[in-house]
């Protein structure tokens, strides 16, 4: 741990002058009132009172005094050894795919000693040696204060191609900011080239450099792998290493999914290793990429194309019986040919056609009508390539002219050296014309043709040549058929008539022809492709950069990665072609560390923790602490106050409301409320009942308990002054019980207040209450009802009420007409459908949970007041109707 | 009868109803001594007080009575705490009746000093009522009163 201004903790040194000052300042004088302070006035006291702190407060306060000091001094967690230099810092990151495994380390590694760089007050410049994607040359940035750098750091993305050393080194040599600089170096541990050693030194000419030593992560590089006959080789290059390494090469379709794996063991100071991956022919042509199992870069992709691809060639020949015979066999060189690149499939017809194939040679076989024709003609039309060789049968064969399969019409006979259309000597071969896809391959003096069939000249004849010798008598001819392909070499696929199936050029030729058995552009023409995906530093496939241009077809293999050219998919959808990293890039060599460098590790450097604000906030608990205990001491804490203080916050916690509850509803006075079998407005009427007996408990004489739920018929009604009943749309009618103890209830001097919570305002509410209450009706004994008016006693029971609303209002409420005084002229029923018990009903946390509608605190308190009246009417009867206190109400009318 | 308002002697049982109501009556034109009122002569006077105050305006106000002449006696009522001065530390006492404040930094040690100037006051006082022929008493209030009405009412009885 260091301290940032250490001077600050010369402070500490005043420690033991607080002590001193705290104990010898005296207390705050206690006031006592004295009459005889005549006597006192003038006195000249000799000594002080000291304070009388008790050693435990005392050091209190002086821990906080000296948490305050420490926390000023600026202490610093973790750090390391300040940079060298005075002047900007130079930070040079690589940021090349070599540097993508690791890069997050890489950024915390280049952070912490950026840290180090702020706390000495110093600015930064950033470098990174891998130009972006956008084209600009590579270039420093301005000098900035390291807060602001931080921000471009953390912006930095690793790129898909190495770094540029020469650019780096010229533009650090052209550094202007260079004085008394000093130069942070984060590599990726390779040359990336053979510039690497005049980088280094346009970086030691800077000023002192600290390398982060790169901690054993070196990066490994997928070559593009060979495909042979039966697998696919996989190649892994890397920095040769002490030990010797494993590694997995997992081979994913274009979905993601990996079809296959391999391992591979690099042995301790190898440089490459390969691994086989055995897959079928039809897996093996779903796949699009091979992936390092690993830190994502793009070192670690290797995509495929067509050229990996396995086209399954089927062979059918004229002779079956001779076709295999050494050196005679009109199927031998072609199989020799095909062999190493294709997949060779040999059967009849009908089981060459029913499994997947591109391509299909026939070797001198006619094909005359019938069903093998018809077939073959389905299968090319829709999209196989057909490559047919002359031969003796298919010169015999053209005089019936009946085989339509071939491209151009022939000629009877053939020609033949020596014959009727002969030459004097053996042809040669022409150049290939531009339009074929043999274009570009070298003809060599050796080939000769001794004999061919020839073609019926016509007009086309020339467009459908491949080849030709140097008479310009077609050698290759094609036609198209549908979406495939008709090609007819014009002599034997053996060496009878030619000496072109004993030279290398007739594999390539056949090479060729199986790439473009599925449409695959011709990879020797000068059409430039323009890239379509690219990968980024991480290997995933994105937007090609601003800056990739286009790439010839003929020059991806020659071509190494660079920000113009980055790795990726080129060309249009039907022909892809993929430029991988791994192509034309050197083998990785490893970097040399920077002669006379620091080096400090990625892994070790944790990062720096500022204690001080943590030290600062205990301070400040401390001296809370220290407050209240002073108060304490001083007895201002007194026990009444704060035992006042943590019973108001208890009681803001808890719920408002506590209604008492007892067992026996005959020693209490409480409210009923009848079931309707509605769970939500049974809660209703509980809630709204629990809210109306706290409101009258809090504002009358009368002390109701909690409501409770009744039964009609099953509970005893007697003990119920007033019962509240809530009306249903689909309340069954009454059972004889029931209704015979309402009205038992009801004559004796109960009231229920029904309540058909749709009225007024809050039509639609419940919709089907009133033709309820109807049915109800028929079995109670009601009365001849009136409306609810301003003269009737329940309108000045307790309060003045001119409105009796509820959660809604605007209907009227019904109450008995004639006054009976035998029931003490009480109203057995009060009928209304202003929904009171919602506009009464109090929620767990102490609001009202029903909005009334429509609205406003006044009409909730006529509710709350109506319900005052009521209860005041259940439990005093007509009490206010007396005429005692007429004048006390006109008085209170008439203010 | 009270000094303060100039009601008659009275000699009735309510008389001693009346006295009590005087006394919780509370003048805020009280100068921390009875004042000089119009007695008749060879009268008694009884003067109760702290006696606080500057012994020239007691000197004064004793002769102004034994001018008339008057017989008297002047009981001096104190407190325990003024006798003692119990208190320790840091204090400030405040005057009642607009004496000011005395921050005393540590009561302990000018207990000793203030004993001393109590103690003046009252031999002075005692010196001023022998002058005058008036008795002297001092009674602290944690005492019984009896044995201080039994000294006044013997001295009383005595001339």
């Amino acid at each position: 741990m260091i301290f940032v201004s250490p001077w600050v903790l010369a402070g500490l040194l005043a420690l033991p002058l607080l002590w001193w000052l705290i104990r010898v300042t005296p207390p705050a004088p206690t006031s006592e009132i004295f009459p005889a302070v005549r006597f006192l006035l003038g006195l000249n006291a000799t000594e002080e009172t000291p304070a009388r702190t008790p050693w435990w407060l005392l050091l209190l306060r002086l821990i906080a005094a000296g948490l305050v000091i420490v926390a000023l001094a600026r202490p610093v967690l973790d750090a390391g050894n300040a940079l060298v230099g005075k002047g900007p810092v130079l930070l040079v990151m690589d940021n090349g795919w070599a540097s993508a495994g690791d890069w997050v380390r890489r950024k915390e590694a280049a952070g912490t000693l950026l840290d180090r760089a702020e706390r000495a007050g110093r600015k930064a410049a950033l470098l990174a040696t891998a130009s972006d994607g956008g084209g600009a040359p590579l270039a420093i940035s301005v000098t900035m204060p390291i807060a602001d750098l931080r921000a471009r750091l953390a912006a930095l993305q690793p790129q898909a191609w190495p770094p540029d050393r020469a650019a780096a080194a010229s533009v650090l040599r052209s550094w202007k900011d260079a004085t008394d600089a000093s130069v942070i170096y984060v590599p990726d541990g390779l040359t990336d080239g053979p510039d690497f050693d005049r980088f280094a030194t346009a970086m030691r000419d800077i000023g002192p450099v600290t390398e982060v030593c790169c901690d054993a992560a070196s990066s490994p590089l997928l070559l593009p792998p060979t495909s042979e006959a039966d697998r696919l080789v996989v190649h892994l290059a890397q920095v040769p290493r002490a030990e010797a390494t494993q590694a997995a090469v997992l081979a994913q379709s274009g979905d993601g999914r990996t079809l296959a794996r391999t391992d591979i063991t690099v042995p301790a100071g190898a440089s490459t290793a390969s691994a086989p991956i055995a897959l079928p022919p039809e897996v093996r042509n779903r796949l699009t990429r091979l992936v390092l199992d690993g830190p994502p870069s793009a070192g670690s992709v290797v995509l495929l194309d067509e050229r990996w691809r396995r086209r399954p060639v089927g062979m059918l020949s004229g002779d079956l019986t001779t076709a295999d015979t050494p050196f005679t066999g009109s199927v031998y060189f072609l199989k020799r040919a095909l062999e190493p690149f294709t997949e060779l499939r040999a059967g009849d017809t009908a089981t060459l056609l029913k499994r997947d194939i591109s391509v299909l040679v026939l070797a001198d076989r006619p094909l005359p009508d019938g069903a093998e024709r018809d077939a073959l003609e389905a299968w090319v039309r829709k999209g196989g390539l057909l490559i047919r060789f002359a031969g003796p049968r298919t010169a015999e064969a053209t005089t019936n002219d009946t085989d339509t399969l071939l491209p151009v019409r022939l000629l009877a006979g053939d020609r033949q050296l020596g014959g009727a259309l002969s030459w004097s000597q053996p042809a040669g071969l022409a150049p290939f014309p531009p339009q074929s896809p043999f274009a570009g391959l070298p003809v060599t003096d050796e080939i000769k043709v001794n004999r061919q069939v020839l073609a019926e000249p016509s007009a086309e004849l020339a467009g459908r040549t491949w080849a030709a010798l140097q008479d310009g008598t077609p050698l290759v001819t094609e036609a198209p058929e549908g979406a495939g392909r008709v090609v007819l070499f014009h002599v034997t696929a053996n060496a009878d008539w030619s000496n072109l199936p004993l030279s290398g050029l007739f594999v390539e030729m056949l090479r060729r022809l199986v790439q473009l058995s599925v449409g695959v552009a011709n990879t020797q023409s000068t059409a430039v492709l323009a890239p379509a995906e690219t990968l980024d530093g991480f290997g995933l496939l994105t937007q090609p950069p601003p800056a990739a241009i286009g790439l010839q077809a003929d020059k991806f293999g020659a071509t190494p990665v660079s920000p113009r050219h980055p790795p990726g998919l080129y060309g249009p959808e039907s022909g892809r072609q993929v430029l991988n990293l791994g192509t034309s890039m050197a083998a990785p060599e490893p970097a040399p560390a920077i002669a006379g460098a620091t080096l400090e590790t990625i892994r070790g450097s944790a990062r720096e923790r500022a204690l001080g604000p943590p030290l600062l906030a205990l301070a400040v608990v401390l001296l809370c602490v220290d407050m209240l205990v002073s108060l304490a001491l001083r007895g201002l804490l007194k026990a009444r106050v704060s035992a006042t203080a943590a019973v108001l916050m208890l009681l803001m916690v808890s719920a408002a409301h506590a209604l008492d509850t007892s067992p026996n509803p005959a020693t209490d006075t409480r409210l009923g409320y009848i079931l309707s079998g509605d769970t939500q407005v049974d809660g209703i009427a509980k809630a709204g009942l629990e809210g109306l007996s706290d409101y009258v408990n809090h504002r009358t004489a009368a002390t109701l308990f909690e409501p409770d739920p009744v039964r009609p018929g099953e509970t005893d009604l007697s003990f119920y002054p007033l019962l509240y009943w809530p009306i249903i749309a689909d309340a069954p009618a009454l059972t004889g019980a029931q209704a015979a103890a309402l009205n038992d209830y009801m004559s004796r001097g109960g009231i229920v207040l029904i309540d058909t919570r749709e009225s007024g305002s809050g039509a639609g509410f419940a919709p089907g209450t009133e033709e309820a209450l109807r049915q109800i009706a028929h079995s109670l004994i009601v009365p001849p009802l009136a409306p609810l008016t301003g003269e009737h006693v329940l309108s000045r029971a307790f309060y003045l009420l001119s409105d009796f609303p509820g959660r809604f209002t605007g209907d009227t409420v019904w109450v008995q007409r004639d006054q009976d005084r035998t029931n003490d002229s009480v109203s057995p029923v009060i009928i209304g459908g202003n929904d009171w018990a919602a506009a009464w009903a109090i929620g767990p946390d102490g609001n009202n949970p029903y909005a009334v509608i429509p609205g406003g605190q006044h009409q909730r308190t006529l509710a709350y007041r109506f319900g005052v009246n009521l209860v005041m009417y259940a439990l005093t009867g007509n009490y206010k109707g007396d005429q005692v206190h007429v004048p006390a109400i006109l008085q209170r009318l008439g203010q | 009868m009270m000094i303060h308002n100039d009601a008659r002697p009275v000699t009735s049982r309510g008389g001693l109803d009346r006295l009590v109501a005087e006394l919780d009556r509370a003048d805020d034109e009280d100068k921390g001594l009875p004042p000089m009122v119009r007695l008749p002569r060879h009268g008694t006077v009884v003067l109760f007080s702290d006696f606080l105050s500057p012994l020239e305006e007691i000197q004064t106000l004793i002769g102004q009575f034994s001018a008339v002449p008057v017989r008297g006696y002047l009981m001096q009522i104190l407190d325990p705490a003024e006798t003692a001065l119990p208190y320790t530390g840091r204090i400030r006492f405040r005057g009642m009746e607009h004496d000011g404040d005395a921050l005393i930094p540590r009561v302990e040690s000018v207990r000793d000093a203030y004993t001393e100037r109590l103690k003046a006051q009252q031999s002075d006082l005692a010196s001023i009522c022998a002058t005058a022929g008036f008795g002297f008493g001092i009674h602290r209030t944690d005492h019984p009163p009896e044995m201080a009405l039994l000294t006044l009412y013997t001295a009383l009885a005595a001339r």
